[in-house]
C-alpha cells in the first residue's frame, strides 16, 4: 500500500454526506439509516434458526415482513452494502486500507476489542430504543429538524462527554 | 418536477433498491475520506483533541437542511411527502444517552463502523458484531422495554412547529449554531495541538 | 491550507447567505393554510342511519373489547394477508344475532351491500367501513391536524391521536392540505417504513 494520504476537508466531507442524503430525500422521499439494516439481519438470522421465535413477536415481525419476499431485500440493507463498498474504495484509492487496530496510544488490542464489543452492544441498545442511530436520528432527522432527533443528538452528546472520563485510558 | 419521485411512483422497488446501494457507496465514501472510519479520530470528539465528528455532522446536518428548504420553496420538492421522524420523546432521549455512552466507549456508530470493517479495522467488525448483539438483547427483553419504547409519542413533529415559529427561522438558527460551533472546534483544536 | 481557508470561507457565506434568505422566504411547504380537517365534517361517533360506521369508531370498540363484536374482510385471501384491520376475519362467516358485524371491502358500495343483506337476514348490527382498508389507515392510523386548528377541534383532536397511538398510528400536525394519497401509498408507508431506522 502507498503511503495514506491526509484526510479531506472535514466541511467538505460533510457537504458530500449532506447532498447523498439530499438524494436520498428528492429521490426516496426517505433519509438515510443504519442500525435499521443491523435489526434487519438480526431479525433475518433469529428467524433462520428459530422462526417459531419470531412469528406473531415483536419487534422481530416488523422487520420480517409477510414472506413473500426475503426481508433482505431491503432500502436501508442496500444502503448499508453501500456503505462498505464506499468506504473500501475511499480507503483503497488513499492507500489508507490496512488489517490493523485503531485504538488509543495507551490501550491494548485485547481492551480495544473488548470495549469495542461492550460500545457496540450498548449502542445496539440505544439505537433501538432511539429507533434511530447517527445516520437514521442525528443526520436524517436533523436535517428534517425532528425533535426527537434533535433530542438524540442532544442525550447522545452530552452522555459522551460525561461518560469520557470512564475511558480516558482508552483513549489518551 | 415532481420530487420525491419515489412518492410520485417515477421509480420501483428495484431502482429504489439500487439508488439505496449508490447512495450508501457515496455516502460511505466521504465518511472515509473525511477520517470517520477511524474510531481513534471519532472518540477525539469527546476528549476534545479531534472534532471531526461535529464537523462532518453539521455540515452534512446545514447541506442537507437547507437543500430541503430551498427545493422545496423553489417548488422542486414537496416537502409534505418527505418522511418525518415520529418524535418519542422519552425513547429518544434515553437512547441517545445510552447511545452515546456506547459510542465514547467503542469510538465507533453502526455507520462508520462498516467503514471502518472494510478498511481493514479489526475493532470495526468487533463492534459491529457488537452491535448485532445489543440489537437482540434488546428484542428479547422488548416485553419488559414496550411500555418505554411506545411512550411520551408526540407524532410527526418538527422543532419548528413545536415551537409556532417558521420553518426558516429554525434553518436560520441551526446554521448559524453550526457555523458558531465550528469557529469554537476550531480554535479549541488550535490549542490541544 | 490556505486553500483550506479559502474553501471554508467560502462554504460559510454561502450557508449563512441560504440560512439568511430562509429566514424571510416564508413556508417551504406546498399548499395554503387550509385545514387539514375539515371543521364541517365533525367525526363520527355513533354508526349512520343506514349502517355506516367511522374507522375511528370502529377502533374505539376494538379498544374497550366491545362484547360479540366481528369483523369481516369481503376482500379475499390475498388482500386479506397482505393487510387486514385487527381482529378483522376473511369472509364468509357465520354470524349468531347478538353479535356486531363490521364488514369492509375493495369499495363503499360492497360493504354497504353485504350490511344491508346482513340485516335483512335479522343481524341488528351489522354495520360497514365504507372505505375500508383505506380509512383505517388515513382516519386511524394517519391522522392529521392543522396549526390553525380551533380549541374544539384540538378538543376532539386528543381523543382521536390517543386512540391512534393505540393502534400504533402517526398522529400529526400538519400545515396545509397534503394531497389526497391512495391506499397502496399509505399501506406502503405504514407498514414498511414506521420501523426502519
Amino acid at each position: 500500500m502507498s503511503h495514506p494520504r491526509p484526510y479531506m476537508n472535514p466541511y467538505l466531507a460533510g457537504v458530500g454526506i449532506g447532498i447523498a442524503l439530499l438524494l436520498a430525500f428528492v429521490i426516496m422521499g426517505r433519509g438515510l439509516g443504519a442500525s435499521g439494516a443491523f435489526s434487519t439481519v438480526v431479525a433475518t438470522g433469529v428467524h433462520t434458526v428459530a422462526p417459531d421465535h419470531t412469528t406473531n413477536k415483536l419487534p422481530y415481525e416488523a422487520y420480517l415482513g409477510d414472506g413473500s419476499v426475503s426481508p433482505l431485500k431491503d432500502w436501508l440493507v442496500f444502503e448499508i452494502l453501500g456503505i462498505t463498498l464506499g468506504g473500501l474504495l475511499s480507503a483503497l484509492l488513499a492507500g489508507r486500507f490496512r488489517v490493523s487496530i485503531d485504538k488509543g496510544p495507551r490501550a491494548s488490542n485485547r481492551s480495544r476489542l473488548l470495549f469495542a464489543f461492550g460500545g457496540g452492544t450498548i449502542m445496539g441498545i440505544g439505537a433501538k430504543l432511539a429507533r434511530g442511530c447517527t445516520s437514521g436520528q442525528a443526520l436524517t432527522g436533523g436535517a428534517l429538524l425532528s425533535v426527537g432527533s434533535w433530542l438524540f443528538i442532544i442525550g447522545a452528546f452530552a452522555a459522551g462527554y460525561l461518560a469520557a472520563p470512564l475511558f480516558r485510558r482508552e483513549w489518551t | 418536477m415532481n420530487a420525491p419521485f419515489y412518492e410520485f411512483g417515477l421509480l420501483g422497488e428495484n431502482a429504489g433498491l439500487l439508488v439505496a446501494l449508490v447512495i450508501g457507496i457515496a455516502f460511505g465514501f466521504f465518511l472515509e475520506r473525511g477520517g470517520l472510519g477511524n474510531a481513534r479520530k471519532l472518540a477525539g470528539q469527546f476528549y476534545l483533541t479531534d472534532l471531526v465528528v461535529l464537523k462532518v455532522l453539521f455540515s452534512a446536518i446545514v447541506t442537507a437542511m437547507l437543500g430541503l428548504f430551498w427545493l422545496s420553496k423553489l417548488g422542486l420538492l414537496d416537502l409534505s411527502r418527505v418522511y418525518l421522524l415520529p418524535t418519542y420523546v422519552a425513547p429518544h432521549l434515553i437512547g441517545g444517552v445510552v447511545f452515546g455512552v456506547g459510542f465514547v466507549m467503542g469510538g465507533l456508530c453502526p455507520g462508520t463502523s462498516c467503514v471502518a470493517a472494510s478498511s481493514g479495522r479489526i475493532d470495526g467488525l468487533v463492534l459491529l458484531g457488537g452491535m448485532l448483539f445489543g440489537i437482540l438483547l434488546f428484542n428479547e427483553a422488548f416485553p419488559l422495554l414496550q411500555g418505554l419504547y411506545y411512550s411520551t409519542a408526540l407524532g410527526q413533529v418538527t422543532v419548528a412547529q413545536l415551537l409556532g415559529l417558521p420553518h426558516g427561522v429554525l434553518v436560520f438558527a441551526v446554521v448559524v449554531a453550526a457555523l458558531g460551533s465550528f469557529v469554537v472546534a476550531e480554535r479549541i483544536e488550535a490549542r490541544t495541538k | 491550507m490556505k486553500n483550506r481557508v479559502t474553501t471554508n470561507r467560502l462554504l460559510a457565506t454561502v450557508a449563512l447567505v441560504l440560512g439568511a434568505g430562509a429566514l424571510v422566504a416564508g413556508s417551504p411547504y406546498r399548499g395554503d393554510a387550509e385545514r387539514a380537517r375539515s371543521a364541517a365534517e365533525p367525526v363520527a361517533w355513533v354508526p349512520a342511519a343506514d349502517g355506516r360506521v367511522s374507522a375511528l369508531l370502529v377502533a374505539q370498540w376494538l379498544r374497550e373489547r366491545k362484547a360479540g363484536l366481528r369483523i369481516s374482510d369481503l376482500r379475499g385471501v390475498e388482500a386479506y394477508e397482505q393487510f387486514h384491520l385487527p381482529k378483522a376475519e376473511p369472509a364468509p362467516q357465520a354470524f349468531s344475532r347478538g353479535e356486531t358485524v363490521v364488514v369492509y371491502g375493495t369499495d363503499s358500495v360492497e360493504a354497504r351491500l353485504a350490511a344491508s343483506t346482513l340485516r335483512e337476514a335479522g343481524m341488528e348490527q351489522a354495520y360497514y367501513l365504507a372505505d375500508g382498508v383505506g380509512e383505517w389507515l388515513t382516519e386511524l392510523l394517519n391522522p392529521t391536524l392543522s396549526p390553525d386548528a380551533s380549541p374544539e377541534e384540538r378538543a376532539v383532536w386528543a381523543r382521536i391521536a390517543e386512540l391512534s397511538r393505540y393502534f400504533g398510528g402517526l398522529p400529526r400536525i400538519q400545515a396545509g392540505v397534503a394531497e389526497p394519497r391512495s391506499a397502496a401509498e399509505v399501506l406502503r408507508r405504514t407498514v414498511r417504513r414506521s420501523c426502519a431506522f
